[in-house]
Order: C-alpha cells, then structure tokens, then sequence
C-alpha cells in the first residue's frame, strides 16, 4: 500500500464516526428529553423502587464493546494505509519549518521555495503522484498542516517526521502552522498549489 | 470512635477562617478562590474573543494575546475547575460518610495555602519585565525553554503550576485517608454515595499522576536556568510524554467529582435510588483506570509515539461512560421528576457533556486527529466537555448544595435565568468552533482568514452571553444571601447524610447519626426501612 | 476481612493490567514507567490501609493551625525563589524551618492532650 489519499481517507472515516456520533446523540437526546417529561413529578404520581437491571445493562456494556471494536478496526486500518510511506518514492519534499515560515526542497533537483510570515511560500505539487515528505524544525515544535489534505504532522528539532500525501484534485489550497510556536504562530502559513504532472514540471524546470 | 476538637477558644474573624482546619471552612476558601480564578480566567477569555471578533490585531498586541490564551488555559485548569472539583469534595465526603473531620485536616490547609500562592504568583507574572507565560497551558519544549520565552513570567508560571498542583496533591492525600478510615459505623465501601465512589477516583487520579507533573515542572524550570534536561534527541518527547501523563488524568480530576455531583441531583431530584449502583461503581473504576492510560493520544499527529495502543485505550473509554450515562438516565426512568434549577443544569450536563464525549471519540481515532488536532474543533471537544459538562454540573450541584453550606435557599427564578443563558451562550461560543476547525482555524491564534469571520463573531456574542449568565449567578448568590430563605436541614428530600444535620453544620458534623443501611440513608429513614 | 483496600487494589490490578496491553505494541520506557509505576503505588496504598495500624478510640482535631499557614507561605517563597535568587529562597526557607517548627509543637499538644 503506498499511494495515500489522505482526504479520501479522513471522509470515508469520518463519516463512520459522523453517524456514530450522531445516532447515539439523538438517542441520548431522545431518551433524556422523553423521561424527563414522561416521569415528570405530578400529583399521584410514585417513583418506582426498582434499583437495577442487570440483564438490560450487561446488554448495553455488549453493545458498547461492540462499537469499540468496529471503530478501533476501522481506524487502524486507515491509519495503516495514511501513515504508510514508500520506500521508492520518486518525489520527495524536505520541509523545514522555522520561527516562522517554511522552506521546502525539492530533492534531487536543487530547487527551493522559502518564504516565511510576511511573505509565505507557495509549495507547487503534482495532481495525482504521491510525495514523500520529510519534515524537520530548526527550532521549536512546529506542525505543517494542509486541511483541504486533512492531515498535519509535526515538525520536531531533534528528528525527522516522514509521511507521504497525495493530492486528488488541482487547485490552490491553505497550508498553517498548527502547533504553537510564538509571535507569529498565526501568520506562520503557506500556499499549496496543486497542478497537473505537466504544469508541475515546467514549474519546477524555471526555478 | 469519637472526635473532640481541641479545648481552646475557636479564632473568630478573619484568622478564624484563614488558618482554620475545619474541613468546612477551608472548602469553601477554595470554592471562593477558584471563583476569583473563574472569573480573571474568564475576563482573559473575554479579552480573546472581543478581539477575535474580527480578523486582524484590533484590541491587543500578538505577545499579549499570547499570555492571554496561556492565562486563561492555565487559569481554568491549574487554579479554578481542579482546585474547585477538590472543595467540593473537601466540604461533602466527611458529611457523606458521617465522619466529623477529614484525616489529616492540617493537610487540606496547606494544600490551599500552596494553590493560591501558586495562583497569585502565577498571575503576578503580568507585571513582569516581558510579562505573564506565553507558552499555553502545557508549555511545549522547545517552545518554553529560556531560549525562546524570555522573561521571569515563565518562570513564575513554571513555580505557580508547581505549587498549584502540589497543593492538590496533598489535599488529594488527606481526602484519600478520609474516605478509607474516617467512614461511620455501617458506611461500608459499597454504601459510599456516588459522589464519594467519585471523589475516591478522583483522588487515585491525582495521587498517582500528579507527582509527574512536580517531577516535570522542576525539570523544566532546571533546562530554564542550567540546561541540558529536554534538550537533546528525544528531549522535547519525552517533555510531552512527561507532561500529558499528568494532562489527561487531571481533565479526569476535573470531570469526575461533578458528575459524582449530578448523579446526586438526578437521585434526589427524581425522588429515586441512583439506579446500576454496583455497574456505576464499577465502571467509574474501569473509567478512571483507563483514563491514566490514555495520555498519548494528545501527541497522536507527533509522528512520535505507538498511535494504536493509545487510540485502543482512548476509544474503550466508551464502555465505562456509556455505562454510567446508563445509570445516570435509569434513575431519571421512572422517577418523579422536579424540574429545579439544580435538576435542569443536571439534565444540561448530560446533554452537552455527550457533545463533549463523542467528538472526543472522533479525535480518538488518529486519521481523524490528524485533521482535528490543534483547531478549534478541538478547542469545542474540550469546552463541551468542561464547560457543558463540569462547570454545568458544578451548578446543579450549586444549587443542591447552597443551602446546606449557608443554610438559605438561592432564587429558583434567577437560577432558571442563568441556566437558560448558560445553555444559550455555551452553544452559541462552542458549536461555530466544531465549523472552524473543520474548516481549517488552528487554535492559538490572534487572527484568521476573512472567511472565518461570521462564525468568529457568533462565537465571541456567545462569550457575551456566558459572561451575563455568571454575572446573575453571582447575582443570585448575593440577593439569596441578603434575603435569607431559610432553607432547613433537608429542603429537597436528599439522599445522603448531610441533610440529616442542620444547615449549615455544626463543627463536628453531626450530633447524632441515622442508621446507615445503604447508599442512601435519608431515603431509607423517610421510607422507615428497618 | 476489612474491604476499605479492595477499591484501590481492583484499580492497581486494573492499571497493571493496562500496563501490560502496552507490551503488545510498545516497549516505550516512558509507556510502561509511568502508568506501572501508578499500578505500583496504587498496590502500596492498599498495602498500606491494609496493614496500618487501627485508629485511636478517641480522636483530637485542631480548629487552626498558624503554623501550616506559615509552612504553604514559606514553601511557595522558597520556590518562587528559584528562579530569583538566594535574597528570595532564603527568606522562603526560613520560613518553611519555623513553620516545620510551629507544626511540630502543634501536634506534640495535641498528642498530650490525648
């Protein structure tokens, strides 16, 4: 498994924990609501004695397990796949991440792209390939997050953060910080620019 | 066993309270410092969202947005929800188990002495030389090293945070003791109230979490002066791995004992036993275990730690709070439900602290958390969690409770009032955040793009209304108390021993005991059970 | 047989056993220090209220206490003195000695008086 389109992945993810969240929302909801008016005090009306239920409540403790396995097998199959990074691959970006801008290197070709809070840098990416990003800070902890990718990872002084990101669809996405990092956190941004395989390596080729 | 407290005139006046060791007194300085905390948090939180309510720099400087959002973060966890949670359970569990005195009642003193010191000088840090800590609330490494946050104020926030939770975990202590020795004849461990199984929790949490925490601390503020502690390969890891084994147990210190106190205004305010007791019990256990494993899945977009151990432990959570949700609603089933002001934020609490709860399921799962992480919607997860659900249930248990504490009921009309714009505002300030998120704000930002602008400001209307809703709380507090309904030893129809005694108490608690045959002895001796 | 231990033996056995889940996906010092060394505590604190010994027939409590207010104080200058220097965190612990000190004499009255 190589290739990972994290938006896709997120969606199709999310929206398992989306009705999830929402059925047991409506439920609770439903069910508070309803007894709070049905066993309302009123003249006459007794509460019951009754203290427990075991056999209802073993039930609900099953259900509930059951949740927790659906959701914990989902969820490690899709962070197998979105943390998964290819030993071959043909693109990779150096990302380094300082107080506070970005630069990123295409490897294997020389070419740069810096830029930081007054100036953010724009990152040009292929439509389609997957790209291997290696991620260092130079100072403090950092986080390069995409959310049109739904993905973030961050950016550590003392080590290499790998992971890999295909974009599905052109188009002109914000790219933030996201993990505090001091004055100028909020304006520590970039640009990505996803293009077609041919725009990119014209890109690519002027620079 | 017999307690006599010692033969010497009680001080009156203000040394009286300031150096008193009646478990009761020193409660209720800790309920009014975390007050005083509450709401300095929260005019910093006001200051945020007043100039968040456009996009750009209008109201403040970006350094000092900074010690803002680090203020209130800190504020709101270290000096007001778990010093709060610790009072109320400082003023209830001797009453609850019959005992007249805590253990070591020296000890709950010092705590308090400890936090607000650590309070004030955490806060003093505003009239330093390059101002208050600015690092948030969890001070990353390398963010908070001498490095690149200058200035006396991080320090003075590392030695408040410090002291502050030092101070917590002594308390922690005495209450642990309380609870195991100090119970009445026939108070068993399985006839301890639900608020006390909670507090007993809560206290575990503490005593074995919060020690990291001190180890922490003294190890950042040692890097600050000298060096070499997170500073080389693994270092700033090991910081967060350090810090969050106390970060996730403590928002459990802050959860626990307010939902011990809605489970006891649900059962008395539906006239009914806590229903599930025994799986109560049990999963408020399994609840808090899990609880201290969990830590990791704050760093789960790190890159740096085992995501599925942590996303496993984090999602099996749902089987314990489903389960007291279950015991929580099966004693509203069947009850004869008075609709007070106590009983409505109960109900608000469990509707809005499921808000909190399941989008904590969705940041459980790391290919969700990758997104979500660092934006707002996790700033909504965890306001829903502490605002709609502690502080609500902090409330209900308000309302309960104030008329035992100063033996004068508080306004129903007023308490209606504040409820109604507490649930107006929460929802208002919150709900835009799970949007923003979503939709790309990170969170610790003084400024955002255009477009985000519209839910911004409904956010920030919302902070406005909150702010009204504590207004006529205190409101509320200080016209009950000038119009003196008194309320009597039991105005509700309670199920544990406090309302057994007068209201307030007398020093010992109680001159007499009822027969203790349950979890519930008032309900037993109305019932004239044998 | 006294149960006021078997709450906090059921949560050490609990975190121990949350302790071993890590192994099957991490050997992580970190992982397994901290939350065995909880489980570890936990287990001495029941240890503890297992073995300790009974309490007294009759009890004494204190209506106040100066001298803890005197120790909080005296810690919390001490502390605060780190970062400042010695002209602060000497104060503090003098302080802290004759808090100690006060507290010391409180309890050696009230065990008199018993």
């Amino acid at each position: 498994m190589l290739a990972s389109d994290t938006r896709a992945e997120f969606t199709s993810l999310f929206s398992l924990y989306v009705w999830v969240t929402i059925v047991t929302a409506v439920i609770v909801f439903a069910v508070v609501l309803f007894a709070a008016w049905r066993y309302r005090s009123r003249p006459g009306r007794v509460a019951s004695a009754r203290d427990e239920s075991i056999l209802v409540e073993l039930l609900f403790a099953l259900v509930l397990v059951a949740v927790v396995v659906v959701l914990v097998t989902r969820t490690f199959t899709t962070e197998d796949r979105v943390d998964a990074v290819a030993s071959n691959a043909k693109r990779q970006v150096e990302v380094t991440a300082f107080k506070w801008g970005w630069r990123f290197t295409y490897a294997g070709t020389g070419v740069s792209v810096v830029g930081d809070n007054l100036r953010p840098p724009t990152l040009h990416l292929p439509v389609g390939e997957p790209v291997v990003f290696v991620e260092r800070s130079q100072d403090v902890v950092h986080s390069f997050w995409v959310p049109a990718l739904r993905f973030k990872r961050d950016a550590w002084p003392d080590a290499d953060t790998r992971f890999e990101l295909t974009v599905e669809s052109a188009g002109v996405y914000a790219g933030r910080c996201a993990e505090f990092c001091g004055l100028h956190h909020s304006d520590m941004n970039f640009t990505v620019v996803a293009e077609s395989r041919a725009r990119f390596e014209r890109w690519l080729a002027a620079q | 066993m017999t307690t006599v407290a010692l033969e010497r005139p009680r001080p009156t006046g203000l040394v009286g309270w300031l150096a008193s060791t009646d478990h009761k007194r020193v409660a209720l300085l800790q309920l009014g410092a975390s007050l005083v905390f509450f709401v300095a948090s929260g005019l910093a939180a006001m200051l945020m969202r007043s100039e968040l309510a456009e996009p750009g720099m209008q109201i403040v400087s970006r350094q000092s947005y900074d010690e803002l959002f680090t203020i209130h973060g800190s504020g709101m966890v270290y000096l007001t929800i778990t010093p709060l949670a610790l009072a109320v359970g400082l003023y209830l569990i001797p009453l609850h188990i019959g005992a007249a005195e805590l253990a070591w009642p020296r000890l709950a003193l010092l705590g308090f002495w400890l936090y607000v010191a650590g309070g004030v000088i955490m806060f003093l840090g505003f009239a330093i030389d390059h101002g208050a800590a600015k690092a948030g609330w969890f001070a990353t490494y390398p963010l908070s090293n001498a490095a690149n946050t200058s200035g006396k104020g991080q320090d003075m926030w590392i030695c408040g945070v410090f002291l502050a939770v030092l101070g917590n975990t002594i308390q922690s202590g005495s209450l642990l003791a309380t609870i195991v020795r100090k119970r009445a004849p026939g108070m068993t461990m399985a006839r301890l109230s639900p608020f006390t199984w909670s507090m007993l929790v809560t206290v575990l949490l503490a005593l074995t979490s919060f020690p990291v925490l001190l180890g922490t601390m003294a190890a950042l503020e040692w890097d600050r002066l000298q060096g070499g502690v997170f500073d080389g390969h693994y270092g700033p890891v090991a910081y967060q791995l350090l810090f969050w084994f106390y970060g996730h147990p403590v928002v459990y210190v802050m959860f626990f004992p307010f939902v011990g106190m809605a489970a006891e205004v649900i059962s008395a305010f539906s006239g009914r036993r806590f229903f599930a007791y025994k799986g109560f019990t049990f999963s408020i256990l399994l609840f808090a275990a899990l609880s201290m494993s969990v830590w990791a899945h704050h760093m789960f977009a790190t890159g740096r730690v085992n995501n599925e151990y942590f996303s496993l432990t984090s999602t099996m959570l749902i089987v314990p709070a489903g389960l007291e949700y279950f015991a929580l609603i099966g004693t509203m089933v069947g009850g004869a439900i008075v609709f007070s002001t106590a009983m409505l934020f109960a109900i608000g609490f469990l509707l809005l602290f499921l808000i909190g709860g399941l989008t904590g399921v969705i940041v459980a799962s790391p290919p969700l958390d990758y997104h979500l992480t660092d934006s707002y919607f996790y700033v909504a997860h965890f306001h829903y969690a502490l605002f709609g659900g502690s502080l609500f249930a902090f409330f209900a248990g308000a309302y309960y409770w104030f008329p035992k504490v100063t033996g004068v009921l508080l306004r129903e009309s007023l308490g209606k009032l504040h409820f109604w714009l507490m649930v107006i505002g929460a929802n208002l300030t919150f709900f835009p955040m799970l949007v923003l998120g979503f939709e790309g704000m990170p969170r610790r930002v003084a400024t955002y793009p255009e477009r985000f602008t519209t839910l911004n400001v409904v956010a920030t209307a919302g902070g406005f209304v909150i702010a009204l809703g504590v207004l006529v709380f205190l409101a509320n507090v200080w016209w009950s108390l000038r119009r003196r309904v008194p309320a009597g030893n039991d105005p509700f129809g309670g199920p544990t021993l406090e309302w057994w005694t007068t209201s307030p108490p007398p020093r010992l608690n109680f001159d007499s005991l009822p027969p203790i045959r349950s979890f519930a002895p008032l309900f037993d001796v109305r019932e004239n059970r044998p | 047989m006294q149960r006021r231990w078997t709450p906090l033996l059921v949560w050490a056995g609990l975190l121990a056993g949350l302790t071993c889940l890590q192994f099957v996906f991490s050997t992580n010092p970190y992982y397994w220090a901290t939350l065995g060394g909880a489980a570890l505590v936990t287990a001495l604190l029941a240890g503890y209220y297992l073995w300790r010994p009974p309490l007294r027939a009759e009890e004494y409590v204190p209506d106040s206490s100066y001298a803890t207010v005197a120790v909080a104080v005296g810690a919390a200058v001490a502390v605060v003195g780190v970062p400042f220097g010695p002209w602060l965190y000497l104060p503090g612990l003098g302080l802290l000695v004759v808090g100690l000190g006060g507290l010391v004499h409180e309890l050696r009255v009230e065990r008199r008086r018993v």
